[in-house]
């Protein structure tokens, strides 16, 4: 297994337990109904934090990637964004239809849809990286 | 000028003016009828959608090489703004009325397209505004 191969999976496996544990999060702020502009920033900062230290990491990382896997992450992404962009059209045109465009929705739908898109993006460009792979290896 | 930075002019500007007359429609309908029915200036949003035939407008010139490598690079790091702009904003359009409004609020539906239109919407507007930065203000072939 090669440098990106177990990135894809480290990605993935960090992705399934940040999802985890947003989706704990949520039930607890749902349950104790937190709200205010306190608690808006310590999720924000919390954020930012996660954020950098993801984009640090992958910019670090590469630089040690060779051409071709930088050809394969390249396409992984662009998939991954697809996806995002695709889920992000059905999950919000698709809950406006089904309910009716009168209707109202619950606040935490919003942080659900966020988080369960960023969850398929990275679960798809794990998927891509490993398969692109996988086909090269089945080629050669 | 080369053909990517007339097709993001043309972007720049359509979505420029339809935000512009869009707010300057809200504002005045705020002012006479109030909210909700002032929402009905975001009909001026469709405006942008002009934007869309500049693919149309500005077609390939036969023979000439359409991209090398450094608008492939160029475009690429374009991509990567829009994108990256497009998700913060839906990151903060989703988590801000979750903290501020509550867990437990109900928000209308309607919010939702709303969001991902404005996602869309900045994308473009992100991509083109690097597309004109990195190229520079203009002259033949990206030259300043």
């Amino acid at each position: 297994m090669n440098r990106l191969q177990k990135k894809a999976w480290i990605n993935l496996a960090a992705v399934t337990a940040c999802a985890a544990l947003a989706g704990m999060g949520l039930g607890i702020f749902v349950h104790i109904n937190a709200r205010g502009i306190d608690t808006f920033l310590i999720g924000l900062v919390a954020g930012l934090v996660v954020g950098l230290v993801v984009y640090v990491r992958s910019v670090a990382e590469e630089t040690k990637l060779d051409e071709r896997e930088k050809a394969i992450a390249r396409k992984s992404f662009v998939w991954s964004c697809y996806t995002l962009t695709l889920f992000w059209a059905c999950a919000s045109f698709g809950i406006f239809f089904v309910v009716g465009g009168k209707s109202v929705v619950p606040a935490y739908t919003l942080p659900v849809v966020f988080l369960a898109g960023l969850f398929l993006a990275q679960f798809v460009e794990s998927a891509a990286i490993l398969i692109q792979f996988a086909r090269e290896t089945a080629d050669e | 000028m080369n053909r990517v930075q007339k097709i993001a002019w043309s972007l720049v500007v359509t979505i420029s003016v339809a935000f512009l007359l869009s707010c300057i429609a809200i504002a005045i309908l705020y002012v006479k009828v109030g909210m909700p029915k002032a929402l009905a200036g975001l009909g001026f949003m469709g405006i942008a959608g002009l934007g869309g035939f500049s693919t149309l407008i500005f077609q390939t010139e036969k023979g000439k090489v359409t991209l090398d490598e450094r608008d492939r690079l160029i475009n690429r790091r374009a991509v990567l703004a829009g994108f990256g702009t497009s998700y913060l904003l839906v990151g903060l359009a989703c988590m801000i009325p979750f903290f501020i409004l509550g867990p437990k609020a109900s928000i209308s539906v309607i919010w939702l397209p709303y969001i991902f239109m404005g996602a869309g919407l900045s994308m473009f507007f992100i991509h083109s505004v690097a597309i004109l930065i990195q190229y520079g203000r203009g002259g033949k072939d990206g030259e300043k």
